[in-house]
């Protein structure tokens, strides 16, 4: 402790030590020169006897200097900087080693970044009480939750503390001249008590606000906060404009990588309050303390059957069920921490590789480690220089890891937004995490090669210094198990990219029913207030549609109520002349209410019969159109042409089937087709549309203009346009971005793996080189010696492949969840990998090879 | 070969510290006077280089054997006295009977009819 503060009290002094010392050393020499003079010499041969008796001063100061150091502080800096002119010796292998240190950091450090935004930052509070509530048809896929549903929930339900319902729209924010299409959602006053969501700013929409004619308020994200008004912090109370609406900021939402921007009130009207028929609404709820998901369930249950006998033509047949919220989040968790853990695979390859390399090096260096213990360095101090090598490396391979995923990660987002869902943040967290992971894969793959070195024996490296101290047996089979098992790794790695691949290519392919190529979106939702009669909506549409299509460019323009690849609606149907069975007759089917012109801008074949014409308008004869698949379903003995139907919200009004068209996919290109119905535009309009507008050539040059010509109709009327095919795109998502981060992984543990084997079959052969000189000197041919070096740099590769094929059957399976088409044992997968794997391993063992063979016999005799 | 001097014997690794606590006991001394007394108390065979004399003060000093301080000298010059401490005068003991146990153990080896 004492001498702990000594050394403390020493280390602040340190400057005027140095002035003391200069000083002790002056005294001494004016002594001895004194001392010299009066044993009778001359004052300048005294001082300059004097001066040769002090010897090198600056050495003596080194010295001297060495003695106040804080031992141990000083020896760490010795050995950095012993490890940093080490490093700068070899400086080729070290630059393989610094890239495969990085590239194995980086990929970790992307994960890191992904879970902690998404996982550990989640912006809702005790996510563990919170359920998802949907509606179910006779135990069909599970559906969102009319408004009238809701309502009755909110209103009965004793289970939970708070319910909240919210709708996905897109919506468009004008500020200044630059009108741009945001994603929002629409949510009733209770959402952000039920989901606690952190705000940065202000407060949540309350029940007072979701309320009509007192709802202009918006609540923003803070990334919108950040882009578009510069992180203002006197936003609160500034109006905007969102969908010709002026709005006020009432708060900022805390929240990392959602897509959501703006949140706006519901604010149901009096015809939201007894629809059940439009199945559209997001609900949520949070558990009341100690009522459990069972109990909760059953009274759902319970209301959902009440609703039944009170609602027949609405509700007959369907039921209200939960799901954990808890469960949402475990799917993501187990999706990203299986990812991680490819990442985590990938690191340890790139350990075993570096391993296996400094193993290589330390041939050339146990002489120089084996003299260092002869002259008295501990075990333990050559393995902490060792190490610290190592660390020193993983740490500026770390560094440059950490820049790859920061730059990476910038230069895909400026790619387009939706390519990669993070944004890599500089956090105090993820520089803490990168320098732990450094340092903890540092000691990995430095201890088996330190270990190793330390144990050098003086007198043997000595000695067999002539023969560049070849390595032993055991040496050489610890190099042979790394390759194994950074191939056998990588094979499994690859086979998982590969079955992910083809899945996606696979799921790409799917014929969507329609062909959404040059195809522009624009959705748009007339206000209640202005066009508040079906004769106000139907002119609107009918000019939009003209002026639509006389835009040049534009072949083709239909308008329709909802979208493929949209949750959509769905509605029960009913059909003449049969009872009304609760689980058959009265199933529902996706609805979509179009104008004529609609399938053929999205190709959508007809199969028999006709598509609409602008006869089928508002008065005339009701008319309807079926998929194949209803047909098929509802009428697998007769043709459908000619037969009546309604759905469940149209009492009595038959609708005649005048044509069946092709399947469209409505849930994403992995799901099954459904049954859908289309009614004529003109006979039922909507409110809220899309149109459909087939171009000629590159869809978003004509945004602009679509955007216009709508405005041509509205000036105030705000509309959201993008591409169809973005909307398919995002469908195939997930699938998507499990297969880049899998196959960017599997490549680099390829990479990673390939340059091992090259590294041991070049050390090897390079150890070999007198053998090999020697045997072809007595007449051996070159092409069996090509063979014998082939077939012992392949034995590791075969063990590898043998060990890689039993792991990845068994471990495949995770895998199963994004698979399409595509069994989790895929033969051709299997076979492609392992014939990619073969032949790369043969590349890395004869290219080495054949430059052993190429050496001239008595350049191999002599080599040393 | 005739030799002005008496001959000189080179110092073993690790004994010039010992040669420094000895000298201290007898009282507080500066660099320069502790390397005169070690010569002259050695009959002129160990002659101290300053090379070695002040990092062994200086480490002995950050071991916490000796302190120093500066002190006015006899001829009334500022210099750095060094001074035995507690943990100096142990360690004096331990190292001198462990030096005395090689010194007599390296007679018994070296003469062994003598013994």
């Amino acid at each position: 402790m004492t001498s702990l503060f000594r050394k403390l009290n020493w280390l602040l002094r340190r400057r005027n030590k140095e002035a003391e010392l200069e000083e002790e050393l002056q005294f001494h020499l004016d002594e001895e020169t004194e001392e010299r003079q009066a044993a009778g010499l001359s004052p300048e041969e005294a001082y300059r006897a004097a001066r040769v008796e002090l010897g090198n001063v600056t050495l003596l100061k080194e010295d001297t200097r060495a003695a106040w150091s804080w031992v141990r502080g000083e020896q760490l800096v010795r050995d950095v900087r012993n490890a940093a002119r080490i490093l700068k010796r070899d400086i080729r292998v070290n630059v393989v080693i610094l890239c495969t240190i990085a590239l194995g950091i980086s990929a970790n450090t992307a994960m890191f970044s992904i879970v902690n935004v998404m996982l550990l930052k989640l912006p809702i509070q005790n996510p563990e009480r919170l359920v998802l509530i949907n509606e179910t048809h006779s135990a069909d896929s599970l559906m969102p939750v009319s408004p009238g549903t809701f309502l009755e929930l909110q209103r009965t339900s004793t289970s939970f503390q708070s319910i909240c319902a919210s709708l996905d729209q897109r919506f468009t924010l004008l500020e200044g001249d630059n009108p741009e299409a945001i994603s929002g959602v629409l949510v009733t006053g209770s959402y952000f008590a039920t989901l606690g969501l952190r705000l940065q700013l202000g407060r949540g929409i309350t029940q007072e606000d979701d309320q009509v004619g007192r709802s202009d308020v918006v609540v923003i994200s803070r990334a919108l906060w950040a882009r578009r008004f510069a992180s203002d912090p006197e936003i609160l109370g500034r109006t905007i404009q969102i969908d010709s609406r002026q709005r006020s900021v009432i708060g900022v939402v805390d929240i990392g990588v959602e897509e959501t921007h703006v949140w706006v009130p519901m604010a149901f009207d009096a015809a939201d309050r007894d629809n059940r028929v439009s199945h559209n609404l997001i609900v949520e709820g949070r558990l009341k303390p100690g009522v459990s998901t069972e109990s909760a369930a059953t009274e759902l249950q319970q209301i959902a059957r009440r609703l039944e006998t009170a609602y027949p033509d609405t509700n007959l047949g369907w039921s209200v069920v939960l799901t954990p919220m808890t469960e949402r989040i475990r799917v993501l968790a187990y999706l990203l921490l299986s990812v991680w853990g490819v990442a985590g695979a990938v690191l340890l390859i790139a350990c075993a590789n570096i391993a296996n390399l400094l193993l290589a090096r330390s041939i050339s260096r146990r002489r120089e480690i084996a003299i260092r213990m002869a002259i008295g360095a501990t075990r333990f101090q050559v393995i902490r220089q060792l190490l610290v090598e190592s660390i020193v490396l993983a740490l500026i391979g770390g560094a440059a890891g950490l820049l790859l995923t920061y730059w990476g990660a910038r230069g895909l987002n400026s790619l387009g937004s939706d390519v990669l869902p993070i944004t890599v943040r500089m956090e105090p967290i993820l520089l803490a995490f990168t320098a732990l992971l450094s340092v903890t894969t540092g000691v990995i793959f430095g201890l088996a090669p330190a270990l190793d070195l330390s144990n050098s024996n003086l007198s043997e490296s000595v000695k067999d210094g002539s023969r560049s101290a070849t390595a032993g047996q055991g040496h050489r089979r610890t190099r042979s198990a790394l390759v194994v098992a950074e191939v056998s790794v990588s094979f499994v790695l690859l086979i998982g990219a590969g079955l992910m691949m083809r899945s996606f290519v696979k799921l790409s392919s799917v014929n969507p029913g329609f062909n959404a190529t040059n195809v522009l979106v624009a959705e748009l939702t007339l206000p209640a207030r202005k066009y508040a009669s079906a004769d106000e909506a139907r002119q609107f549409t009918d000019s939009a549609l003209q002026e639509i299509s006389s835009l040049p460019g534009v072949t083709a323009v239909g308008a329709s109520q909802a979208l493929p690849f949209s949750s959509g609606f769905t509605y029960g149907v009913v059909f003449e002349g049969r009872p009304d069975v609760k689980d058959n007759a009265n199933p529902p089917v996706h609805y979509f209410a179009v104008s004529p012109q609609y399938f053929h801008a999205l190709e959508i074949p007809l199969k028999r019969g006709r598509v609409f014409t602008k006869e089928d308008r508002a008065g005339s004869s009701l008319v309807t159109i079926v998929n194949e698949t209803f047909a098929r379903r509802f009428f697998p003995k007769e043709s459908a042409i000619g037969k009546r139907i309604r759905v469940t919200s149209e009492r009595g009004t038959w609708r005649e089937i005048v044509g069946v068209v092709g399947n469209t996919k409505q849930e994403g290109l992995s799901t099954r087709p459904t049954a859908q119905i289309y009614e004529p535009l003109d006979q039922i309009p909507f409110s809220s549309m899309t149109f459909v507008v087939k171009t000629t050539g590159r869809p978003m040059s004509l945004a602009r203009n679509l955007e216009k010509r709508i405005q041509n109709v509205d000036p105030e009327q705000p509309v959201a346009v993008r591409t169809l095919q973005e909307i398919v795109k995002e469908s195939v998502f997930p699938v998507q971005i499990v297969m880049i981060f899998l196959s960017v992984f599997a490549g680099v543990a390829l990479l990673i793996a390939t340059t091992g084997l090259y590294g041991v079959i070049a050390y090897s052969v390079g150890q070999r080189t007198h053998e090999i000189g020697l045997r072809m000197a007595l007449g051996a041919d070159r092409r069996r010696l090509l063979v014998m070096l082939l077939r012992q740099g392949m034995f590791p590769v075969a063990i590898a492949l043998m060990l890689g094929i039993t792991v990845a059957f068994a471990l495949t399976r995770v895998l199963r969840a994004f698979l399409f088409q595509t069994s989790a044992t895929d033969a051709l997968t299997f076979v492609g990998i392992f014939v990619l794997l073969t032949s790369v391993s043969l590349l890395a063992c004869y290219l080495p090879a054949r430059r052993a063979l190429k050496v001239d016999p008595m350049v191999a005799l002599r080599h040393e | 070969m005739k030799r002005k001097r008496p001959s000189r014997v080179e110092l073993l690794q690790g004994t010039l510290e010992l040669l420094i606590l000895r000298t201290l006991v007898s009282g507080p001394s500066h660099g320069h006077a502790i390397a005169k007394q070690i010569l002259r108390t050695s009959k002129e065979a160990f002659l101290v280089e300053t090379g070695s004399l002040y990092p062994a003060l200086h480490r002995l000093e950050a071991k916490g054997s000796i302190t120093a301080s500066w002190e006015q000298s006899e001829k009334k010059k500022r210099a750095k006295y060094y001074r035995l401490t507690a943990l100096g005068k142990k360690e004096l003991i331990a190292e001198q009977s462990k030096w005395e146990a090689f010194a007599r153990a390296m007679g018994l080896v070296l003469n062994p009819l003598e013994g």
